[in-house]
C-alpha cells in the first residue's frame, strides 16, 4: 500500500514569522518578521546578489548543552549562515545587521557585570567577526524593546519600537 | 498520581510537535501560513478553561480520542477567525452564517484534519494506536466544551476540579486568524504518558494542585486590593499555572504596547513578576486614582508603580505564608513598551539556568471592561520545585 | 483515462472538495457518508476507485474497506484520512487498502494515487 503525504508549502502570505529561539531563511522575496526583542538579539543576514536572506532571534550569548542552536547567538548565527549557504548564499557576500540586546532592567543577577543584552550583542559581533561577515548596520542596546521586519528583496531591516521611534537599517 | 519535570517536558514536546503538524495541515489546506506560538501544559480548573470560552465567545470543534490514550481535543476559534477560515476554505459562501451546514462542515473537517495530525505523534511515541471520534461543532454560547470531561483523579481537598490541559496557541502570519488547540487527556492517560517518560523526582499531583490553588487565592487577593484602591469592582477572570519552554514565555504576549511594572522577588522561590495593563486600561486606572491629574506623567507612573506594589504583595503574601517563608520584593520598575519585549528579559535571565519555566498568569478584569490587568509571575524552576516539595503531603 | 470514483466521507465539505478536485479528470459517480452507505453504493455503482475516509459514524472506513475487498478482491480502495498513525496504516493494509492519502492533500497526490491503483489493477 502506497502512502501519499503532502509537504507543507512555503509561505503564501509573503510573511514568515520567526519565533524566539528560531531562525528562518528566505529565497523568494518574502518578509521575515520577529517581535518582542528585549535583551534578545536579532541578526539579519543578507546576500545582495542572490537575495537569500536570514533572520535569527537568539536569547542567550553562548551555546550550552541541551539547547537548540537557534537559542544562542553564536550557534544561531553559524546555523543560519550554513542554511543560507545551502540555499545559494555566498558567505563572502553576506552582510549582517543587528538589532536588540537592550538593557531594560537592572536585575540583581547581573551583579554589576555586563547585562545579558550586552553579552548577546558582544557574542553576535564576535561570531560574525570570526565568520568574516561585516556588520553594516546596528541598532542595539538602550532600554527599550524592538520588533523587526527584514525585506528579503532589498535587505532592508525595519526596526520598530514603542517609544524610541522606528527606523530602517 | 505523580508528575515530574521530565514527563512535563515530554508532554510539552509531544504537544508542540503535534501542534506544528496541525499548523502545517492548515497551511496546506487553506494556504494561510500558520505558526505555533506557544505550547503550554496547564493545570487549572475546568471552570477556568470554560470561562475563557464564554468570555471570548469562542466557537469550537471537539474530537474525542480513545484507545492507547483517552481524552478530548478541542479546536477553539473566535467567531471572526472562524469566518475568515470558512472564507478561505470556500470563497463565495456566506461565511457569517457559521452555523450554516456547509460552513460548520468545513470547520469540522479542518478540525478533523488538524486534530488527527496532532494525535498521530502521541500514538507513535507510545507505540500504540489511538482512535478519534467524529467531530462535534459547538457554536458560540453553546454548552461548555468540557461539560462531560471527567476530572476524576484531580480532586484536591477543596473539591475544586483541576485538570491538566495542553494548550497550543496558533496564529496566522498576518495575525488575521488566531486559535487555540486544546488537548485534555484523562487522568489514566496522563499516568500512561508519565510512566512512558520515566519518573524523575516526581511530585504528587496534589502539590501542583495546592500550588495552583495558592495562585488562585493570590490572584483573588490582588483583585480585592485593586478594587479597594480604585473603588472599581474587579474579578479574577483566569488564573493559571503552566509549564512552558522558556522561549514560549515572551511569545505568549503580543506586540501590543503595555504599561505597567516589573519586579523581582527573592526568597524560596525567587523570580520575576510583571503587572501589565493595555494602554486604555492604564489611562482608566490613572484617571480613577488621580482625578484631575491624569496628565501629570510622573504622577501617573508613580500611581502605576504603587498599584504594582500592592498587587504583587497581595499575590505573593499567600505563597510566603503557605510555604512558611518570606519573599522579598524589589522596588517596582515602571515599563511602557512592546508587551512581549517587556517579558523577554525576565525569561532570558531565567533561561541561563533552565530550559522550561513554570509560568503563572492571572487576569483581573472589571465587569464593564474598564480595565484589564495581567499578572505574569516567573519563579525560578529549581527553587519552585523545592518549595513544592514542602507542600507535598508527608508520604 | 477517466475513472468512476465513489467518494466516501462523513464531511460534506470534504466530499465537495474531492468532487471539485476530480472534476474534468475523473467522474464522481456517487457519494457516501458512512461505511454502510459505502458498501451499498459500491454494490450498486461498481466504481473503479473508492476514496475512503476512516473515521465516520455508523461504520468506519477500515471495516467498510474490509467488506468491499472481501466481496470484490479486485476493488481499488484508497484511504483518505487525517489519521497518520503507523498502527492505523497497518490496519488499513490488513483491510486490503490499495493506497493511503493523508489529509490535507493536494490535487497531484490524489490524482497520482488514483493513477497508481488503476495501473496496478490493469
Amino acid at each position: 500500500m502506497q502512502v501519499y503525504t503532502t509537504d507543507t508549502p512555503t509561505s503564501t502570505s509573503g510573511r514568515i514569522k520567526v519565533g524566539i529561539a528560531e531562525f528562518a531563511v528566505d529565497t523568494d522575496g518574502n518578509t521575515l518578521t520577529t517581535s518582542g526583542l528585549g535583551s534578545c538579539i536579532g541578526v539579519a543576514l543578507y546576500d545582495p546578489v542572490t537575495n537569500v536572506s536570514g533572520l535569527a532571534h537568539a536569547m542567550l550569548p553562548e551555546a550550552n548543552e541541551g539547547g537548540k542552536p537557534a537559542k544562542f547567538a553564536d550557534t544561531g548565527i553559524e546555523s543560519l549562515l550554513a542554511e543560507m549557504q545551502a540555499s545559494g548564499a555566498d558567505p563572502d557576500r553576506v552582510v549582517a545587521k543587528l538589532a536588540g540586546g537592550s538593557n531594560m532592567f537592572d536585575f540583581t543577577s547581573t551583579n554589576g557585570g555586563m547585562s545579558i543584552g550586552e553579552r548577546n550583542v558582544d557574542s553576535a559581533r564576535k561570531t560574525l567577526d570570526r565568520l568574516e561577515i561585516d556588520v553594516v548596520a546596528a541598532d542595539v542596546g538602550g532600554d527599550h524593546g524592538r520588533s523587526l521586519e527584514l525585506d528579503s528583496r532589498s535587505g532592508d531591516l525595519r526596526v520598530r519600537s514603542a517609544n524610541a521611534g522606528d527606523q530602517t537599517l | 498520581m505523580n508528575l515530574d519535570v521530565r514527563s512535563l517536558r515530554t508532554f510539552s514536546r509531544l504537544a508542540h510537535s503535534g501542534a506544528e503538524k496541525a499548523a502545517g495541515s492548515l497551511t496546506t489546506l487553506v494556504g494561510i501560513d500558520t505558526y505555533v506560538n506557544v505550547t503550554k501544559v496547564e493545570l487549572g480548573t475546568k471552570a477556568d478553561v470554560e470561562s475563557e470560552f464564554s468570555e471570548r465567545d469562542l466557537v469550537s470543534v471537539n474530537i474525542g480520542f480513545n484507545g492507547g490514550l483517552d481524552g478530548r481535543t478541542v479546536l477553539a476559534f473566535s467567531p471572526e477567525s472562524a469566518e475568515r477560515l470558512v472564507e478561505s476554505l470556500m470563497p463565495g459562501i456566506d461565511a457569517t452564517d457559521a452555523d450554516g451546514e456547509l460552513a460548520a462542515s468545513s470547520l469540522k473537517e479542518v478540525a478533523n484534519i488538524m486534530l488527527g495530525g496532532f494525535i498521530d505523534g502521541w500514538a507513535d511515541y507510545l507505540d500504540t494506536s489511538i482512535d478519534i471520534t467524529t467531530p462535534t461543532y459547538v457554536a458560540e454560547g453553546g454548552d461548555g466544551p468540557l461539560e462531560d470531561v471527567d476530572p476524576d483523579g484531580f480532586e484536591h481537598e477543596d473539591e475544586t476540579e483541576r485538570i491538566l490541559v495542553f494548550r497550543n496557541q496558533l496564529e496566522a502570519a498576518d495575525d488575521a486568524i488566531g486559535f487555540d488547540l486544546y488537548m485534555i487527556p484523562s487522568p489514566e492517560s496522563i499516568q500512561t504518558i508519565v510512566e512512558a517518560s520515566g519518573d524523575d523526582g516526581a511530585l504528587p499531583v496534589e502539590s501542583f494542585a495546592a500550588f495552583s490553588e495558592m495562585i488562585s487565592d493570590g490572584a483573588a487577593q490582588a483583585s480585592d486590593d485593586i478594587s479597594a484602591m480604585t473603588g472599581i469592582e474587579t474579578d479574577v477572570e483566569v488564573s493559571r499555572l503552566s509549564f512552558v519552554p522558556i522561549e514560549g514565555v515572551p511569545m505568549s504576549l503580543t506586540d501590543a504596547v503595555r504599561r505597567g511594572v516589573v519586579l523581582e522577588f527573592m526568597g524560596t522561590p525567587s523570580g520575576y513578576i510583571a503587572i501589565l495593563f493595555d494602554e486604555p486600561s492604564a489611562e482608566n486606572i490613572a484617571s480613577s486614582l488621580l482625578p484631575g491629574m491624569e496628565d501629570d506623567e510622573a504622577m501617573r507612573q508613580s500611581a502605576i508603580q504603587e498599584i504594582g506594589n500592592i498587587v504583587t504583595s497581595g499575590f505573593l503574601d499567600g505563597w510566603a505564608n503557605a510555604l512558611e517563608t518570606t519573599i522579598e520584593i524589589s522596588p517596582p520598575k515602571h515599563v511602557h513598551d512592546i508587551g512581549s519585549a517587556i517579558v523577554d528579559p525576565l525569561a532570558t535571565d531565567l533561561a541561563q539556568s533552565q530550559e522550561y519555566a513554570f509560568l503563572i498568569d492571572s487576569t483581573i478584569r472589571t465587569d464593564d471592561d474598564e480595565f484589564t490587568c495581567d499578572i505574569y509571575a516567573l519563579p525560578d524552576e529549581a527553587e519552585l520545585r523545592k518549595a513544592l516539595e514542602q507542600l507535598a503531603p508527608a508520604a | 483515462m477517466a475513472s468512476k470514483v465513489l467518494v466516501v466521507d462523513d464531511s460534506a465539505f470534504m466530499r465537495n472538495l474531492l468532487k471539485q478536485l476530480l472534476e474534468g479528470e475523473h467522474e464522481v459517480v456517487g457519494e457516501a457518508e458512512n461505511g454502510v452507505e459505502a458498501v451499498e453504493l459500491y454494490r450498486e455503482l461498481d466504481p473503479d476507485v473508492v476514496t475512503m475516509d476512516v473515521v465516520m459514524p455508523i461504520r468506519n472506513g477500515i471495516e467498510a474497506t474490509s467488506e468491499i475487498k472481501t466481496e470484490d478482491p479486485g476493488a481499488s480502495v484508497i484511504m483518505c484520512t487525517s489519521v497518520g498513525q503507523e498502527e492505523k496504516m497497518r490496519e488499513a493494509v490488513e483491510a486490503g487498502a490499495d493506497g493511503y492519502i493523508t489529509k490535507p492533500f493536494q490535487k497531484p497526490n490524489v490524482l497520482q494515487a488514483i493513477a497508481d491503483v488503476i495501473q496496478a489493477e490493469a
